[in-house]
This record gives structure tokens, C-alpha cells and sequence, in this order.
């Protein structure tokens, strides 16, 4: 019994320690809101005096996230052109004092991004917002429900 | 204190399961999900196709049928429609309710067919911006009708015009239920009953909707049942407010203010909606609702409601309902009654559902029998 309790405390700590997270925050219309979570965010962030970088790139497989509605993975799956571009790319970033800047990469497209984050537990906490059409996303609607164009982004990283 | 342990325990071991716990699977807003945008009533397209593809189990359709191919049957008749102004849609409801099971000289057994009816929508405008919508079926008597309100067995529950002037703000007029409160399945949950708000209490009047991304609120003008005798119609308002917190879940809290020549009633409630993730849920609602007899004093009674869900697997939701009712605030008299609930969807457009109650009245000066009663339930649309 005690073993049990144990594991089930372990369990919840390493899921509380789950940090290589991205979530998107996808808003409908006409109502209601959904969020893509991947836990397979890669990259490692170095921190420098007050200046964080990346050592090498930061990147999330399309595929690696999940809405609660498996249906509705497949469909953000193939929205994002995963079967042609597997990966979202996060590169050349340079951050100081809770503001950064980046290049973003989806569907095969380059735009730079602005990000805010803070730092927490050894983790960084990232966010910015994208607009969807700028990555030569389609506008995406399914039987009278459309998604908004503004997506916000929240990615977690642990800093070495 | 044993007993708000015994509550906490029996809230946190099993869930329950209602519509508007759709809030599970994170749809905050009803709207997405139905015509009427608090809920209730028939299914947009997105809806049955949520309908088929996540309530319900896929486990008695071939491996070659995935969910793109059960989104596209979820339309009537398993079809996929071919035009955008025209949806029907049938739906039958009944249940077999046995009361004291397993009494030898007070179990009762009854067939109820709660709901038969047909639906018809007329939808029109980009993002279907004009929709006329309305039912015609079988609906049983009230258990316990008001003298003299006498209504066919055969009627409309609901019929109603709707406008979305933006896809953030419509207008709806015509016959439709009371916006107020959790529109939860169970209609004789107390908070359905106290304020009146529950399966014939449809009335006539104007609703305004508005939805913002993290608020959404409603206010209703009607003017009673215009099927009933203008004495007993209830006129007056009601409105509910409900925001969005820590992203998946909802706060929200509504009132309700209706009179006919013999009684006036006022009922506010608090309630809320969490999103347990994975389809899973829970939901509560309390309030207070007054009834005042044109010559006599009001009496306020007190309301609640803790309903859980638990999803273990597609196609599948465990219940609990507590509830609780005070009739009246000044006598240490009230009833408690709980029961868990299992709700099976085997396949889309059926929903099977054995729910179990227990009702407890507790009175200062003596003690009575638990009742028991348990109800096996089919629901099927087309």
C-alpha cells in the first residue's frame, strides 16, 4: 500500500515537472475556445548573465499535439501541412530582461515573432501570439465552426 | 462534520454526467453545439458531428469506419445533407422507472415515453445567421399538472425565431425555455423544479444573447405560455452572466423574476462549470428561490446541486448527482437525495442511461425510510 501511494506521488511530481510543454490557445467561432498541448517541446535555453540563448534550435513536432478530441488532431494536423512540414521552428533567439525576439518557422514559412517571458523554478515561460494566415494557413472551418486567425502561444522550456 | 466528509468523498469517487458538462470536452459556450445558445433543443451540424465522433463509443463500427467517415453520417438518416437552409431531426426518449425496487409490497414499475418528437430548422446568412426553429411531438402530462392548466399530450415545446446581428450578439423570440441556471438533462433536479425551470416550463417572450471571449450573458422578457390561461401565464424576467476562469472553466450566476394573478417568484443562483479534462467534469448550482401566494407571505426555499463526471473511456460517463432542498428556510426540514448514473453512448444517435436515486428527508423530530428508485432509460435521434 505504501509503495502505491509513493508511485502515485511520483507519478504527480514528474507530471508536475512536465516543462518541455507548448500550448496553443485556439479561440472559436462562433463560440468556445480549445488548446493544442505537445509535450515534446525540444530545445535547451542557456542563461547568461541576463541574456538567454538557445543552444540550437527550438522545435515541436506538429503531430506531438493533442486538442482532447482526436478528431480535431487529425484536422489541426493537416491544417498545419504536418505530412509536408512535421516540425515548428523556433530560431535565432535572443532574450533579455523578459523580452525576446525569434524567428518562427510553420508550414514552411519564416516570420519573426515577439515574445514575453518569465522566469519560474529554473523554467522559462514564454508567450506570444501568431496569426495563423501569415504562415500561408488556410482559414480553418469545419460544419459552421471557424478558428480565429490570432493564435496565443505559451511554451515552457527548463534553462540549463 | 461526518457528513460533509461523507460528501467530499462521494464527490471526488465518482463523476456524473449532463450536457451542459460538455464543458469537459472544452466547449465553454453552448452555441457552438445548438441552435439555442444556452443549450437544449436540436444540434447544429458541429454538434452532431461532436455527437458521433467524441460522446459516442466507435467500438460497434468496423476499424474502417474512423471519425471522418462518422462525422459525415451524423446527419439525418445517416446522411450528409445536401443543401445548408434545411435540417430535421427526430428524437425519442422514454424510460422504465421503478420505484422501492426489491419491496415486495411497494415496488412500482412504469414505461414513461418522455419525449417523441420531430424537428425542423430553417437556417439561412453566412454562419447561419437567420434560424427558425421548431418541434411538434408527444410530451406526457405533468406529473402533478396545475388545476385547470390542462395541455394536449401532442404539442410544441419550443419554436423560435433567432438573429446573430454579429456572431458575438443575437436576438431570439418566440417559445423557448427560461435562460437561467444549469439547463442539466435530470428534469427533476431540484434546481430545475424550485425555480421552474425544468421540461414544461417553456415560455413565450425575448432573449438577448451576447458572448465575449470570456463572458457570456443572456437576458429573457417573456410573457408566459401562451397555451395556458392568462391568469396562470408567468410573466418577467430572467438572466444569467457566466465568465470564463483559468481558461477552461465558468463562473456564472442568475436570477429570475416571474408573476401571474396568483403567485410571484424571485430565484437567484450561483453556479459553476469545471473542466476535469478528458471529457470529464463537474458542475454545481445553488439558490434561493421565493414564492409568494398573491394573499399570503412568501416562503424561501434553498437549493443545490454537485453533479460529477467521470469519462474512463469514449462512450462512457460515470455519475454522481447530489442535491439538496430546504422548501422552506424557516423549517429545519430538508431532503437530501444523491444516486450515481451510468451513461452509455454505444454508437451515435443512441444514448442508453441507468441512473439510481436516493432520497433522505430529514426532520428534527423523526426519521423516515430512505426511498429508492431507479430509472433505465433509451434515447435515440435520427
Amino acid at each position: 500500500m505504501k509503495s502505491i501511494i509513493l508511485l502515485s506521488f511520483l507519478f504527480l511530481s514528474l507530471q508536475a515537472m512536465a516543462a518541455n510543454k507548448v500550448t496553443l490557445f485556439v479561440n472559436l467561432n462562433p463560440a468556445g475556445s480549445f488548446q493544442g498541448v505537445s509535450q515534446k517541446l525540444k530545445g535547451n535555453l542557456v542563461k547568461n548573465g541576463e541574456t538567454i540563448t538557445s543552444n540550437g534550435n527550438i522545435s515541436v513536432s506538429i503531430e506531438s499535439f493533442k486538442t482532447g478530441i482526436e478528431l480535431r488532431d487529425e484536422h489541426m494536423w493537416k491544417h498545419m501541412n504536418s505530412s509536408k512540414h512535421a516540425k515548428a521552428t523556433l530560431t535565432d533567439l535572443k532574450a533579455q530582461n523578459g523580452k525576446a525576439t525569434a524567428t518562427l518557422e510553420v508550414n514552411g514559412v519564416k516570420k519573426p515573432v515577439q515574445i514575453s517571458y518569465k522566469i519560474a523554478n529554473n523554467e522559462v515561460i514564454a508567450t506570444f501570439t501568431v496569426k495563423a494566415s501569415e504562415f500561408n494557413l488556410k482559414k480553418a472551418e469545419y460544419l459552421g465552426v471557424g478558428v480565429d486567425d490570432n493564435i496565443k502561444v505559451e511554451a515552457t522550456l527548463p534553462l540549463k | 462534520m461526518k457528513f460533509i466528509l461523507f460528501f467530499i468523498l462521494l464527490v471526488t469517487s465518482i463523476k456524473s454526467f449532463a450536457y451542459p458538462n460538455f464543458i469537459g470536452h472544452s466547449y465553454t459556450s453552448c452555441l457552438n453545439c445548438h441552435y439555442n445558445p444556452f443549450g437544449g433543443g436540436p444540434l447544429t451540424d458541429y454538434g452532431r458531428a461532436v455527437s458521433a465522433t467524441t460522446i459516442s463509443s466507435k467500438a460497434l463500427f468496423p476499424a474502417r469506419v474512423d471519425d471522418e467517415k462518422l462525422a459525415y453520417m451524423s446527419g439525418f438518416l445517416f446522411r450528409k445533407p445536401k443543401q445548408n437552409w434545411l435540417r430535421t431531426q427526430v428524437n425519442y426518449r422514454g424510460f422504465n422507472l421503478v420505484r422501492n425496487p426489491g419491496s415486495t409490497k411497494a415496488e412500482t414499475k412504469q414505461w414513461i415515453n418522455m419525449q417523441a418528437d420531430a424537428r425542423l430548422i430553417l437556417k439561412f446568412g453566412e454562419n447561419d445567421r437567420f434560424v427558425a426553429v421548431t418541434n411538434f411531438g408527444y410530451s406526457p402530462e405533468p406529473a402533478n399538472p396545475i388545476a385547470g392548466d390542462k395541455q394536449s399530450e401532442w404539442r410544441s415545446r419550443e419554436y423560435y425565431l433567432g438573429y446573430r446581428i454579429t456572431p458575438r450578439l443575437g436576438i431570439y423570440a418566440g417559445l423557448m425555455d427560461k435562460v437561467y441556471g444549469l439547463r442539466v438533462i435530470e428534469h427533476i433536479a431540484f434546481s430545475r423544479t424550485t425555480p421552474q425551470v425544468t421540461q414544461n416550463d417553456q415560455t413565450h417572450g425575448a432573449m438577448v444573447h451576447y458572448l465575449s471571449e470570456t463572458w457570456e450573458t443572456g437576458l429573457h422578457f417573456f410573457q408566459g405560455n401562451m397555451s395556458q390561461d392568462k391568469d396562470l401565464r408567468m410573466r418577467g424576467m430572467s438572466g444569467t452572466f457566466e465568465k470564463t476562469v483559468f481558461e477552461h472553466h465558468r463562473l456564472g450566476f442568475s436570477f429570475l423574476n416571474s408573476k401571474n394573478d396568483y403567485l410571484e417568484l424571485t430565484s437567484l443562483a450561483l453556479h459553476g462549470r469545471f473542466n476535469l479534462k478528458e471529457g470529464s467534469s463537474l458542475l454545481f448550482e445553488a439558490g434561493q428561490t421565493g414564492q409568494k401566494p398573491a394573499n399570503g407571505e412568501e416562503i424561501k426555499a434553498r437549493y443545490g446541486l454537485l453533479q460529477t463526471s467521470l469519462r474512463p473511456t469514449r462512450g462512457v460517463y460515470v455519475l454522481t448527482n447530489v442535491e439538496y432542498l430546504k422548501r422552506d428556510i424557516e423549517q429545519e426540514t430538508y431532503t437530501v437525495r444523491w444516486g450515481p448514473a451510468l451513461q452509455y453512448f454505444p454508437m451515435q444517435r443512441l444514448e442508453l442511461r441507468l441512473d439510481v436515486y436516493n432520497t433522505r428527508n430529514f426532520t428534527p423530530d423523526a426519521s423516515t425510510k430512505d426511498s429508492w428508485m431507479y430509472l433505465v432509460q433509451t434515447h435515440v435521434w435520427l
